[in-house]
């Protein structure tokens, strides 16, 4: 019992060690983060703490807004030059604290940043599922194109390649237009109306048919040994498959399909064309509303975070299929 | 009944003739050695038996049953596939380079077969497994992975894997000729007690002691004919055919 939870100190001891600066990091978060959400002012209490100019731009409603961890601002027409410059937004308050119009740039920043980041969570929320999943049904149906390429049976090796041919040979936008814009017109029952679910079905056949040659190309690499002893002992074709050969591409395919996953994260941003309102999206929609540029920085900096975290993964998992080796 | 009979066996790779009428019959608890210079159709023989190989003429006999009468390929036997798998799991096979499955453990490696193939119970199975590592020395090696064994520990466990699917004869394909020098003897060994049990076996062997001591009956292979059939002292000690000499004097007098 006392070895037991000594190795548990230990293993925990280790983690933090080996996390140290991801630790702190999120405990600095946390502590920013819960007075600012313990104290959410409500709109009333923010109106009545400002000063009587912005009281008085209130009456005579101009727009405000009001957001759910508790910033208002307005919005005010300035210098009508270019689109980025209709309007400039005052911070009126934030976390029960009344600020006035600031010009400070850190502040500034700062409550921006604040003010965009349920929107841009969101945005990145719809792209870390439409990969996940669009990836995941890939790599599914990508094995039954990789067996039916590879199959004696010619008419079905000759579907899988053209799908293949024509998926790789053709750009994904094409795709996504045709899907969503060409289908519905060419047949009518056939429109799509969810624009995630679009956006889904047009990036897991394009990743399919990547997925297929790199599942072709570790099936072809397991040895020839391995299918004679499966024969030998009497294993079908997919108890072989099933048992022995796919479980044995798992690491080799790791490599690779972290490289599609990858891809397919950033591709993700595509999607703007069908106005699915994914983090590249909103990032965009930020832009043209408040004409802040930093908005990007804070975007790119959420899309690094999430390869950073995904490529982790995929190590982890490398790791864990390798303990054979 | 004999284990296995071939009439005339043939294989063709394209123009090349690889085994010309090979026939041979092999009894019940017979232990047969393959010998022959290589390229002479030993290993392409033995896995014409279980049919990793098809062959191009000839018949096959498994237990007296008609398997395969071939004619420029086409089988002229009516035989379900069922029937078929059911004679070919007579046999178990070991390879020279063993071919575990590197991804499972060495008692999940035994395990598989029976399980996925003959539906076995797992509890009644995992008991077999570990006999059959007892009976080849490996007991303590039941949850290593394959790569973590040596080369003569990794044939062992490829034995006790063809013998946990019970069959009635048992083929080596150079079983020993992958291994380092001081790994051949413990194979060998394991091989020997499985003879003195009573299985059937056919070895594709260049150990010629090993063939001298274990075997019933020692073949002699070239070119892709069987030249000379008969009992080791005769065959080693008087050979009747000259090529027979000739390997032999090549091998033995090194």
């Amino acid at each position: 019992m006392n070895l037991v939870t000594k190795e548990k100190n230990n293993s925990f001891l280790k983690f933090v060690k080996r996390h140290r600066v991801l630790l702190i990091v999120l405990a600095v978060l946390i502590a920013v983060c819960i007075p600012l959400v313990l104290t959410v002012p409500s709109e009333t209490d923010l109106k009545g703490a400002v000063s009587q100019e912005f009281q008085q731009l209130e009456a005579r409603k101009e727009s405000y807004t009001f957001n759910s961890i508790g910033i208002m601002s307005a919005y005010k027409a300035q210098k009508q030059i270019s689109a980025a410059d209709v309007r400039q937004v005052t911070i009126l308050g934030v976390a029960g604290q009344a600020i006035d119009t600031t010009d400070n740039t850190f502040t500034t920043f700062f409550v921006n940043f604040v003010s965009w980041l349920p929107s841009l969570l969101d945005g990145a929320w719809i792209t870390i599922s439409l990969t996940i999943s669009s990836v995941a049904a890939g790599v599914i149906m990508s094995v039954f194109i990789a067996l039916g390429k590879m199959s004696k049976f010619k008419p079905l090796s000759m579907i899988c390649r053209a799908y293949v041919f024509f998926f790789r040979g053709t750009p994904l936008l094409m795709q996504l237009y045709f899907l969503w814009f060409g289908l519905p017109l060419l047949f009518p029952s056939l429109t799509i109306s969810d624009r995630f679910v679009a956006a889904f079905i047009a990036f897991s056949l394009n990743s399919a048919a990547y997925c297929a040659e790199n599942i072709r190309a570790a099936i072809e690499s397991i040895d020839k040994g391995q299918f004679e002893a499966a024969k030998a002992l009497g294993f079908t074709y997919g108890q072989t498959m099933r048992k022995i050969v796919i479980p044995q591409t798992y690491r080799r395919l790791i490599p690779p399909i972290a490289n599609e996953f990858i891809m397919v994260l950033k591709d993700a941003s595509l999607t703007s064309i069908i106005a699915l309102q994914d983090l590249s999206k909103i990032t965009n929609s930020i832009l043209t509303s408040t004409g802040e540029v930093s908005v990007y920085i804070v975007s790119m900096v959420i899309y690094l975070i999430i390869t950073a975290v995904f490529s982790k993964v995929f190590t982890v998992l490398e790791k864990k299929f390798s303990i054979y080796e | 009944m004999s284990m296995i009979r071939t009439e005339n066996l043939c294989k063709d790779f394209g123009d090349l003739k690889v085994l010309k009428n090979c026939s041979l019959t092999i009894e019940q608890g017979e232990v047969v050695c393959l010998i022959g210079p290589s390229g002479a159709g030993k290993s392409t023989y033995l896995r014409s038996l279980n049919h990793l190989e098809t062959i191009t003429e000839g018949k096959l006999w498994v237990e007296d049953k008609l398997l395969d009468d071939r004619v420029n390929g086409v089988n002229q036997v009516k035989i379900t596939p069922q029937e078929r798998q059911a004679a070919l799991l007579e046999m178990g096979m070991v390879f020279q380079r063993f071919n575990l499955f590197p991804h499972l453990t060495v008692l999940e490696n035994i395990m598989l077969a029976p399980i996925t193939v003959k539906k076995r119970d797992k509890a009644e199975t995992e008991q077999l497994a570990r006999e059959l590592l007892a009976k080849v020395g490996l007991h303590e090696k039941a949850d290593v992975y394959p790569g973590k064994l040596s080369g003569g520990q990794q044939q062992r466990v490829a034995i006790a894997r063809a013998l946990a699917m019970q069959p009635k004869m048992m083929l080596f394909d150079e079983p020993t000729s992958a291994l380092d020098p001081e790994l051949v003897g413990e194979v060998l060994q394991v091989m020997k007690n499985l003879a003195a049990d009573g299985m059937t076996m056919i070895v594709v062997t260049h150990e010629m002691g090993f063939a001298k001591e274990v075997s019933d009956r020692v073949v002699f292979m070239y070119d892709g004919a069987i030249l000379e059939v008969d009992t080791p002292e005769k065959l080693f000690t008087n050979p009747s055919n000259e090529r027979t000499r000739t390997f032999l004097h090549s091998v033995l007098n090194v």
